[in-house]
């Protein structure tokens, strides 16, 4: 998968505080660190979560879980 | 008893990081592991832990009817756990909130004599309850589908916290590629909210935060804006209480308690 390292780095942020909280005060250090390409940063720094998601792969369209009540 | 089993699991909200302890070894163990879930990342983590992991989201599809997917999922669940299989199935969230086909693929099983269970997840409320710092043991919550919310006239304490879900789907029955599936929708909200609250009163749209590096969105606004607001079809709205309710006076004697100088709980 293309982007695995991204979602290997996302996976990580989740998990680990230390990493969290090192992306947090140094977002281009962190991800640098861990591998992420130019463009990988940029998405990321973006803060978009929709355009991160359609940049990791695809994605449920927004409303399929939308439950209808009557 | 027959020997496939059925467990359902929820994955929370944050990617990869509000499975349970006890959640993860289930999707790391099963047989069959089933997913739906809302964002790549988890999807990708999901199939990483289980090489059977197979997405449901190919249930859906455009002009679909929504009770048809959803009986398509609960069959794809039920025939490997019918073969003997120990299936586990990953919703988004809380897998017993808002979601049909979980509780439906549950009794099913049971009926047919297969051991189901669910197990508690993270819901898009406890999200709520800790991004906007609210405790619902104060002042009491209220907690309410909005379309339902309107057309059944539920009645709440306008003192107590409310929320308010899928308020960008308003009267909308069928799926829409948008957004925002309804604006008028939302304008009728605003109106039956503003017949219980000033239009200054302060509510907030609420999303739960997907990704470790992304913020939830927790956007202020009065309650007169609402119609205008950036909304989506994952937006909640949260309503915080109009005023403090006063105690019964006859109720605290009632029960012998007296309230202390300073206000705040009985004593």
């Amino acid at each position: 998968m293309e982007k695995k390292h991204v979602v290997d780095f996302v996976v990580k942020c989740s998990k680990d505080p230390k990493v969290r909280e090192h992306y947090v005060k140094d977002p281009d250090g962190c991800m640098k660190k861990h591998g992420l390409t130019p463009e990988d940063r940029t998405v990321l720094k973006s803060g978009n979560v929709e355009k991160i998601k359609k940049y990791l792969g695809p994605e449920p369209p927004l409303g399929c879980f939308v439950v209808v009540v009557c | 008893m027959a020997s496939g089993s059925l467990t359902i699991i929820g994955t929370g909200y944050l990617a990869a990081g509000h499975l349970t302890a006890e959640s993860l070894g289930y999707a790391e163990t099963a047989e069959k592991l089933f997913l739906l879930v809302g964002d790549p990342v988890t999807k990708l983590w999901l199939q990483s832990l289980n090489s059977t992991a197979e997405d449901l989201h190919d249930c859906y599809a455009a002009g679909k009817p929504r009770l048809q997917s959803y009986q398509e999922m609960v069959e794809c669940m039920l025939a490997p756990v019918r073969s003997g299989q120990n299936v586990v199935v990953a919703f988004y969230g809380h897998p017993g909130v808002f979601v049909y086909p979980s509780h439906e693929a549950i009794r099913i099983a049971r009926k047919e004599g297969f051991p189901a269970r669910m197990l508690p997840a993270i819901s898009a409320e406890d999200c709520l309850f800790a991004d906007l710092g609210i405790d619902p043991a104060a002042h009491g919550c209220h907690s309410f589908e909005a379309t339902d919310f309107l057309i059944r006239k539920r009645v709440f304490d306008p003192r107590s916290h409310l929320i308010l879900w899928q308020i960008g789907a308003v009267g909308v029955v069928t799926y829409e590629n948008t957004s925002l599936w309804s604006r008028s929708g939302l304008e009728i909200l605003m109106e039956e909210l503003l017949k219980y609250y000033p239009g200054h009163h302060e509510v907030t749209i609420y999303e739960a935060s997907v990704l470790p590096i992304c913020e939830p969105k927790m956007e202020r606004i009065s309650l007169e804006q609402l119609s205008e607001a950036s909304v989506s079809v994952v937006s909640t709205l949260y309503v915080p209480p109009r005023e403090k309710a006063e105690p019964d006076p006859e109720m605290l004697q009632r029960l012998n308690l007296t309230l202390p100088e300073s206000g705040g709980r009985p004593q």
